[in-house]
C-alpha cells in the first residue's frame, strides 16, 4: 500500500458541537492558508454516546477538500500530528492507527480537574494511549492557563508542557464586527451555548440576576435554550427568546446583539470559552464571571451576577464607554486568537521537510474501499430495502454498498446493480423463531466475517436477537439502525435491542405530530434527518417520456394504482370498487402497477381496454405520468406522492404489524395535502371520493399545496453520516474490563 | 469468543440426527424429510418446468428446497417451496473486489446442509462442484 504523507495530521472526534470542533475547523482553515497539506483521521471517543453528526464547519472542509479523510488502515506519514480533545484517549485508539509521526501534540481543551475537584481525565493514562497509537513521546498544549492549572505538577514521563498556552483560534473573516449603532430600549442581550446544564446557572434565580426579566429594557436572546431551558428552569420570563442551538447563523446572530453575558453552572470549569471569543470577535461589550478574567483580561467585563444589569445599564447611559468596550473585545480577538497566529505556532514544531522525500502536495493515492452492508428484514412491502437504496445511491464511489435482505424484492438491488444477498425469514420456512435464530446467525455471521464490512446499516422495525448475536462479535464494525417512525404499540419490544446499534437514525416523517408510537420517547437517542426518498422529485422522468415508457395515452386523466402486495391486508375490494369509480368517468385510465413481490404467481389480467396493468420499479420515476393516485399509506408512498405534488386519495393499510398508515394519510388530509378512505367504513361512498380526485380544480390546489412543501432529502445526511462513520478509530470502549 | 466457537461446532457436515443438530431449522419440529435442488446456471424459462416435475416427484416430501442463482422467487413462493439465493458467477464476476466467493459460498453451503438436512441433492444445470470451482476468488 502506498505511503500518504502530510504536513499535518488531525485526529479528533469531529462530533463534538461546540468549542473544540470549530477550533478545529479553524485550524485546518488556516493550514490550508500556509498550504500545507492535512488529513484527518475520525475517532469515535467515549464522551459522546448518542449519534452526533459531524460538526458542520468541518463537514464542509472535508466536501470542498480543504483536509482529506485518513482511513485507519492507509500507511501515513506526517510530519506533526494535531490531536485534540485528551477526552479521546481515556480509551487506547482501535484499530491502532498506522501513522508514523515526527512530532504528536495533545491540544488539552478541558481541564484535567474540574472546579468542583473532580477529575475530567488522568493525565498519565491520555500520554500512554498516545504512545499506544503512536510510539512517540507528546507534547501537551493546553488551551488556557485554567487547562494548564488543572494539571499535574509532576507530570508522567514520555511528555513535555508547551510553554505557550493554544487559545482557541479564529478566523476573523467569518466574525464581522457589530456595526456601530446607538443602543436603543429595549437592548439585545445574547447568550450562546451548548443545551446542558452545566452550561447554565443552575437556578431561574440565578439566571434572571443575569438576564433580567424588564421587557422595556431588556430583551434576552438565548441561542441554545429552547425545549432544554424549558425543562431545567420550568418558567421561562416572557423576554427571554429562545432559539435552538446551532452551528449555522451564530455570527447573524452576534451582529443583532448589544451585550453578550455567559454565566454558567457553579460546578463547571470553562477551559476557554469558544463562544465567548466569537462575541469578542463580533465587537459585543461581554460581561462574565470574575474568573474568566485571567483568559479574556481587560477584553471583558466582569461582575457578580447582582452587579450585571447595573454594569448594562451604566453602559447604556455611557455611548462612549461602549464603543471604547467594543473596541477592546474586537483588537483582543485580532490580536490574540486570529488564525493567523497559527502559522508561526506550528513552525516552531513542525521538523522541517527532509529531503529526498516526496513533497507531502503531492497527489494522494485513493480511498481503501470499504463495504458497507446494508441488511433489512421482510418487510410486507419494498420500503426498508427501497430506503436503503436512497441511501446507498449516495455514498461515495470508495465505500461499496452490498445488501443482505430477507426481502421477496431482493432483485430490485440486483437490478440496481448492488451486491445482494439473501437470507430468509422465519416465516418463510415455516421455522420456529428459536430454531431460527442461531441458523441466522451463522447465515449472517458468515457473511459479515468473509466481507468484514465498516458499517452495518440495518432497516426494519423488528431487531432479531441473532442480529445482536452477531453484531457483538464485530465490535469493530461500525452498526447503525435507521428505524422510521411511526411504529405500533405491539413494536416496543424491540427497542430492547436497542443498545445493540452504535446508532439510532431515524428517517423523518411529515405527520410525525401524529405519532404516537413507542419510538416517539425515545427519538432524543436518534439522529433525526428529514424524510428519505429514493428518488427526488425533481430527477423524475418527463411527463411525455414517462407516460411514453409506460404506453400510457397521452391525453387522457391517469390515475395510479398502487395498493400494496395484498399480503397482509385484502385489498381486492378496493381495488374493484375504484377502478370501477374511475372508469366511470370519460377519458379516464387505470394503471395498475403490481407488485414484483405480489403473493399471485399469475400477472393481473386488465378488466378493460382503460385498465393498463405495468410492472416497474420505482414506480415514482414514472409519477410525472400521472394525474391522480390511489395508494396505500406507506412510509416511501407517502412522502413520494406528497412531494411529488400527486393528488392522492390514501387507503391505509391498516393491519396490525403495520405502521401507523391511518395516522399518516388523516394528517395529510387535515393539512390538504391528499385525502383519506379508509377500506372497512368508507368503500361505499368510492365514487363520491374519486370524484372529487378527479375534480381539476380539487386536484390543481392539492398539488400547489403539496409543491409548497419544504423539503431536504434525509437520504443526503445519513449517507453523509455513513460516510463520516466508515473510517473511524475507536476509542468508546475499554480494552480490558 | 463464545458464540462464535458455537456457530462453528455446531456446523458438522453429517450430524448424526437432525434433531441433535444446532443448526437444523426444524430442530423443534422433529425430523422432517427434505430434498434440496440446486438450479444454478438454468434458465428462468426452465424453471416451472422443473418445479412441477420435481413437485411431482417428491410428492411426499416435507419440503423442497432450491437453491438458485437467479433473484426471481415468485415461483418458488407460488408452488410452497422454500428457497436458498446464492449469486451467479455473473454477478460474482461483477462485485469480485468486496468478498472471496469461493470460500464464502462453500461456507455458506454447509450451512445450507446443515439447515435443512436433506435427504437428497439434485442438481439442475451445474452442480455445487462444479459452481463453487468457478466462483470468483477475490482480485
Amino acid at each position: 500500500m502506498t505511503v500518504c504523507r502530510y504536513d499535518i495530521v488531525f485526529v479528533a472526534d469531529v462530533r463534538f458541537e461546540g468549542g473544540t470542533s470549530t477550533a478545529l475547523a479553524a485550524e485546518m482553515t488556516a493550514a490550508a492558508r500556509e498550504g500545507w497539506s492535512t488529513g484527518l483521521l475520525m475517532v469515535k471517543g467515549p464522551i459522546l454516546g448518542l449519534p452526533f453528526p459531524v460538526h458542520a464547519d468541518i463537514r464542509a472542509h472535508l466536501d470542498k477538500g480543504l483536509t482529506e479523510r485518513v482511513d485507519p488502515a492507509q500507511k501515513v506519514e506526517t510530519r506533526l500530528l494535531l490531536l485534540h480533545h485528551p477526552g479521546i484517549l481515556i480509551n487506547p485508539l482501535q484499530p491502532r492507527p498506522a501513522i508514523d509521526a515526527e512530532k504528536v501534540v495533545i491540544v488539552l481543551h478541558h481541564p484535567a480537574v474540574d472546579r468542583a475537584g473532580k477529575q475530567q481525565y488522568d493525565i498519565a493514562t491520555v500520554v500512554k494511549h498516545a504512545r499506544f497509537a503512536f510510539g512517540k513521546p507528546v507534547l501537551l498544549a493546553p488551551v488556557s492557563p485554567v487547562v494548564r492549572q488543572s494539571l499535574p505538577r509532576h507530570l508522567p514521563q514520555n511528555c513535555a508542557l508547551l510553554e505557550e498556552d493554544w487559545h482557541n483560534l479564529i478566523d476573523l473573516d467569518d466574525w464581522p464586527c457589530r456595526k456601530p449603532r446607538a443602543l436603543k430600549m429595549p437592548v439585545r442581550i445574547g447568550r450562546h451555548s451548548r443545551p446542558h446544564p452545566q452550561k447554565w446557572p443552575d437556578t431561574l434565580q440565578q439566571a434572571k440576576a443575569v438576564y433580567p426579566t424588564d421587557a422595556r429594557r431588556y430583551e434576552i436572546r438565548m441561542l441554545g435554550g429552547e425545549e432544554f431551558l424549558q425543562a431545567h428552569y420550568g418558567a421561562i420570563p416572557e423576554n427571554w427568546k429562545l432559539q435552538p442551538f446551532g452551528f449555522a447563523g451564530v455570527a447573524d446572530f452576534l451582529a443583532d446583539l448589544d451585550f453578550y453575558v455567559y454565566y454558567h453552572s457553579e460546578a463547571w470549569s470553562e477551559a476557554f470559552g469558544r463562544a465567548i471569543l466569537e462575541a469578542l470577535a463580533a465587537g459585543l461589550v461581554v460581561i462574565l464571571p470574575k474568573h474568566f478574567e485571567p483568559l479574556f483580561g481587560e477584553a471583558a467585563l466582569y461582575a457578580v451576577p447582582d452587579d450585571v444589569r447595573m454594569l448594562i445599564d451604566h453602559h447604556i447611559a455611557n455611548p462612549a464607554l461602549y464603543a471604547a468596550q467594543s473596541e477592546r473585545a474586537r483588537r483582543f480577538a485580532v490580536e490574540r486568537h486570529s488564525i493567523a497566529r497559527f502559522a508561526g505556532r506550528i513552525t516552531a514544531l513542525m521538523p522541517a521537510t527532509v529531503d529526498g522525500l516526496p513533497s507531502p502536495t503531492s497527489l494522494k493515492p485513493p480511498l481503501p474501499s470499504r463495504p458497507v452492508l446494508f441488511l433489512s428484514s421482510n418487510g410486507i412491502g419494498m420500503g426498508h430495502i427501497t430506503r436503503q437504496m436512497a441511501v446507498a445511491d449516495r455514498l461515495p464511489p470508495d465505500l461499496v454498498p452490498v445488501f443482505a435482505t430477507m426481502s421477496y424484492a431482493a432483485k430490485v438491488a440486483v437490478e440496481a446493480g448492488y451486491q445482494t444477498h439473501f437470507f430468509n425469514h422465519h416465516r418463510a420456512m415455516g421455522a420456529d423463531t428459536k430454531d431460527w435464530r442461531s441458523v441466522f446467525a451463522d447465515e449472517l455471521f458468515e457473511l459479515v466475517s468473509h466481507l468484514k464490512p465498516a458499517v452495518i446499516a440495518y432497516d426494519a422495525t423488528a431487531v432479531f436477537p441473532a442480529i445482536a448475536d452477531v453484531l457483538a462479535l464485530f465490535p469493530d464494525i461500525y452498526a447503525l439502525w435507521m428505524r422510521r417512525p411511526m411504529w405500533r404499540e405491539g413494536h416496543r419490544l424491540f427497542l430492547d435491542l436497542e443498545r445493540a446499534f452504535d446508532a439510532i437514525i431515524e428517517p423523518g416523517e411529515f405527520a410525525e405530530e401524529f405519532d404516537t408510537g413507542p419510538t416517539r420517547d425515545v427519538r432524543h437517542r436518534a439522529y433525526t434527518v428529514p424524510p428519505v426518498l429514493h428518488i427526488t422529485p425533481q430527477d423524475r422522468m418527463e411527463r411525455d417520456e414517462a407516460r411514453r415508457l409506460l404506453a400510457l395515452p397521452a391525453d387522457s386523466t391517469v390515475v395510479a394504482l398502487q395498493i400494496g402486495s395484498g399480503n397482509n391486508f385484502d385489498m381486492a375490494g378496493v381495488r374493484t370498487a375504484v377502478m370501477d369509480a374511475v372508469l366511470s368517468h370519460p377519458d379516464t385510465v387505470v394503471v395498475e402497477f403490481q407488485s414484483p413481490i405480489r403473493a399471485a404467481i399469475e400477472p393481473i389480467q386488465p378488466a378493460g381496454p382503460r385498465h393498463l396493468v405495468r410492472e416497474a420499479y420505482p414506480v415514482f420515476r414514472y409519477s410525472r405520468a400521472f394525474d391522480a393516485a390511489v395508494s396505500a399509506a406507506g412510509y416511501n408512498g407517502f412522502h413520494e406522492n406528497l412531494l411529488g405534488a400527486i393528488p392522492t386519495l390514501f387507503v391505509p393499510n391498516e393491519a396490525d404489524e403495520m405502521d401507523m398508515q391511518l395516522s399518516r394519510a388523516r394528517w395529510a388530509e387535515l393539512n390538504g395535502y391528499a385525502w383519506i378512505m379508509r377500506r372497512d367504513t368508507d368503500l361505499p361512498r368510492c365514487r363520491d371520493f374519486i370524484t372529487r380526485l378527479l375534480d381539476p380544480w380539487q386536484r390543481r390546489h392539492m398539488a400547489a399545496r403539496c409543491a409548497a412543501i419544504d423539503w431536504q432529502n434525509g437520504a443526503n445526511k445519513i449517507a453523509a453520516f455513513i460516510t463520516d462513520h466508515a473510517r473511524l478509530v475507536r476509542s468508546d470502549r475499554k480494552v480490558v474490563d | 469468543m463464545d458464540l462464535l466457537r458455537f456457530f462453528r461446532t455446531s456446523r458438522r457436515p453429517a450430524a448424526p440426527a437432525a434433531e441433535q443438530n444446532d443448526l437444523y431449522i426444524y430442530r423443534s419440529a422433529g425430523p422432517k424429510r427434505i430434498v434440496v435442488v440446486t438450479l444454478f446456471d438454468v434458465a428462468r424459462d426452465k424453471h416451472d418446468e422443473i418445479i412441477a416435475k420435481v413437485g411431482k416427484t417428491f410428492a411426499g416430501y416435507d419440503k423442497i428446497v432450491y437453491v438458485t442463482d437467479l433473484p426471481e422467487f415468485l415461483h418458488f413462493r407460488a408452488a410452497g417451496a422454500a428457497f436458498e439465493y446464492f449469486p451467479s458467477l455473473a454477478e460474482q464476476k461483477r462485485h469480485h473486489d468486496t468478498l472471496s466467493w469461493r470460500a464464502y459460498l462453500a461456507a455458506r453451503w454447509e450451512i445450507i446442509l446443515a439447515k435443512w438436512q436433506p435427504e437428497h441433492v439434485l442438481a439442475y444445470g451445474a452442480n455445487i462442484d462444479r459452481f463453487l470451482a468457478a466462483a470468483e476468488e477475490q482480485a
